[in-house]
């Protein structure tokens, strides 16, 4: 170790010695490690940018959990798995629910959610713009905003009023039979920007008396204790043959997706990365050229092979150093360009469709970019310096010294 | 005397079946100071290569310092060049870009010492040797006396029983030429290291303990 710290320092002192050459080779590097670093900002402030947008859109925390079906066998959501569910951590609740449909008197189609009202405050949260949550076991129903706007409007049913729904049922040869069922709007939601806005919602007990058998809950909502763990939570979910969704499906397509287009970019930035390789070998391979009787001359005053290619090689290193951190604030240049006049250029051209972006960068160079882009600085150039290395560790030392 | 140099019929064909060196064969001793004499393309420079593992012979047997040298073990002949031998060129070959000193300290580097250890070693070597105000020099700043001095100086630093000198005073005037023989001798004599030099100035054949001469490949002794 202290032995390649000596070999540190001369291989410093040859590098101060070509100070210019070292630089324009560095800088070559550095166009390729900027460009790469600028695109995957760019990339980086895309995904961000849609994913911060999914966020204040959609319930991150919330999951909906359906049955499965494995091996031609359907897996459903029993009691039993409502209670193993509770049990992975980070659950902070979960109920099951019934979705079931009813008709009104003149035909409007109306989507039902059976839950407990306790599950329903819990896991949902819902503010009332008039009346209150339905006791257990009651025909009292809470109305989402939307449906409710519908109701009043083509039905005339307004809060409080007890109207009659409709529920089919289809015996075993497929002949449908009606039933009513007079409830009661008992509350109205505000409007919330979900699902809830659409649905009527009752007691999951009540829909259950409905039934003439015991069926399995269609679903069961989970509250997750914060977005960081849902990921974990749904994969204990899986585990338990079940289905998870919820809005972090769309994050995690958002994430492939962007992941693939980062790789392009990259690949297409590396291009130049792959011209400054080139850099690196000539200009090492002119270097050892030149230096060839200083290396014989080493190896004759007791330098092994290992040393000519560990010296060779720190130059590279220094090389890489030199052009990683280049690279990095040109890289950050680059992302300041297209935060300030790419912004403003896009904004000014495509109206509201990027609107978003005024709220954030459109380039995010993050510290592992910069980390990430300095180290393939260094690694490229180690690699560029092996050729050169070996071609000075393999020299003939009578035939270096005599090089003239 | 113990010998420090063994040789036994070395001999050295290049490519295309060109000899350079006959079945070589002699011994010198601990401390002696031994000049080989030729003209060009006699195969000094070759017989001088061999004997400092930087080249292999086509046959025959070398033991430095009781060291039989195995020519096909890389490994072998980096130790032997960093603990046994010393080198000392026709045209100095110093590093443009260290000083005097850091020259000096050079192939301890490769022979890891600390650095404090490497400094005073290369400093009191450089001092003895009459450089003492010419440490932190460049090369280009010394003159050819002084340059082949610091050589010298790096040729001692590591204490090798053995020092290879190719025609050390082949760049230097008459005068100079001299005062480096007399001081290789001087340290030959005060060290007791074998000094091997290569050289085709027969006038200074008188420094020498012995004298060997190299015709077309074959050593005769005197």
């Amino acid at each position: 170790m202290k032995k390649l710290a000596d070999f540190a320092r001369l291989s410093a002192r040859q590098v101060l010695k070509k100070r210019m050459r070292v630089f324009l080779t560095a800088f070559g590097i550095a166009i390729g490690i900027a460009a790469v670093v600028g695109m995957v900002s760019f990339g980086e402030g895309i995904r961000h940018q849609a994913i911060e947008t999914i966020k204040e859109q959609s319930d991150l925390t919330l999951i909906e959990v359906t049955g499965s079906v494995r091996d031609e066998t359907v897996i459903p959501i029993t009691e039993s798995k409502v209670s193993l569910i509770r049990e992975i951590p980070h659950v902070e609740a979960a109920g099951p629910v019934y979705r079931v449909s009813f008709s009104t008197l003149h035909q409007t189609y109306i989507d039902v959610l059976g839950i407990s009202a306790e599950d329903l405050r819990v896991l949902f949260t819902p503010v009332f713009s008039a009346g209150d949550l339905y006791p257990a076991g009651s025909n009292q129903v809470v109305i989402g905003h939307e449906l409710a706007e519908k109701l009043q409007k083509y039905e005339g049913i307004r809060q409080g009023d007890l109207f009659t729904a409709i529920i089919r049922d289809y015996a075993p040869n497929g002949a449908p039979s009606d039933r009513k069922l007079a409830i009661r709007s008992g509350g109205t939601l505000r409007e919330r920007e979900d699902q809830l806005d659409s649905l009527l919602i009752m007691d999951r007990d009540t829909i259950h008396a409905l039934s003439n058998e015991s069926v399995p809950y269609n679903a069961v909502y989970v509250r997750v204790d914060n977005p960081e763990n849902v990921l974990t939570v749904a994969g204990g979910i899986q585990s338990l043959g079940l289905t998870a969704n919820g809005a972090f499906r769309q994050i995690e397509t958002v994430n492939r997706f962007m992941d693939l287009v980062i790789l392009f970019l990259s690949i297409f930035a590396a291009i130049s990365l792959v011209v400054g390789a080139l850099m690196i070998v000539n200009t090492m391979v002119m270097s050892v050229y030149e230096r060839t009787r200083e290396i014989g001359v080493s190896m004759a005053l007791g330098a092994s092979q290992r040393d000519v290619v560990t010296l060779i090689l720190i130059e590279c290193l220094y090389i890489g150093m030199i052009g990683g951190v280049l690279g990095d604030l040109l890289g950050i240049l680059f992302s300041y360009v297209i935060n300030t006049a790419g912004k403003a250029y896009l904004i000014s051209q495509t109206g509201e469709l990027f609107s978003a972006f005024a709220r954030y960068d459109l380039a995010l160079v993050t510290p592992e970019i910069l980390l990430s882009g300095f180290l393939v600085a260094v690694i490229l150039s180690l690699v560029s310096g092996i050729y050169p290395a070996l071609q000075a560790a393999r020299l003939n030392p009578v035939e270096a010294i005599r090089h003239t | 005397m113990p010998a420090t140099i063994e040789v036994d019929r070395l001999s050295k064909v290049y490519r295309g079946g060109v000899p350079a060196l006959a079945e070589a064969s002699f011994t010198i001793e601990k401390g002696e100071f031994v000049t080989l004499i030729g003209r060009s393309g006699s195969g000094k420079s070759t017989l001088l290569n061999i004997l400092g593992c930087l080249d292999t012979p086509t046959s025959g047997s070398l033991v430095l310092d009781g060291v039989p040298v195995n020519f096909r073990d890389p490994s072998q002949l980096v130790s032997i060049r960093r603990q046994k031998i010393g080198f000392v060129f026709q045209q100095f070959n110093l590093l443009p870009h260290l000083t005097a000193q850091e020259n000096v300290e050079y192939p301890m580097l490769f022979n890891y010492h600390e650095p404090k250890i490497r400094a005073h070693t290369a400093g009191e070597l450089l001092t003895s040797l009459g450089l003492g105000d010419r440490k932190h020099h460049h090369p280009a700043e010394l003159s050819g006396g002084e340059q082949q001095r610091v050589a010298i100086a790096r040729a001692l630093v590591s204490n090798p029983p053995i020092i290879f000198a190719d025609e050390p005073t082949g760049n230097l005037d008459q005068k100079t030429s001299a005062d480096i023989f007399s001081l290789m001798q001087e340290i030959s004599r005060v060290r007791k290291t074998t000094f091997f030099m290569v050289t085709h100035e027969r006038e200074f054949g008188e420094y020498a303990d012995r004298s060997f001469r190299l015709i077309d490949g074959k050593v005769t002794g005197t």
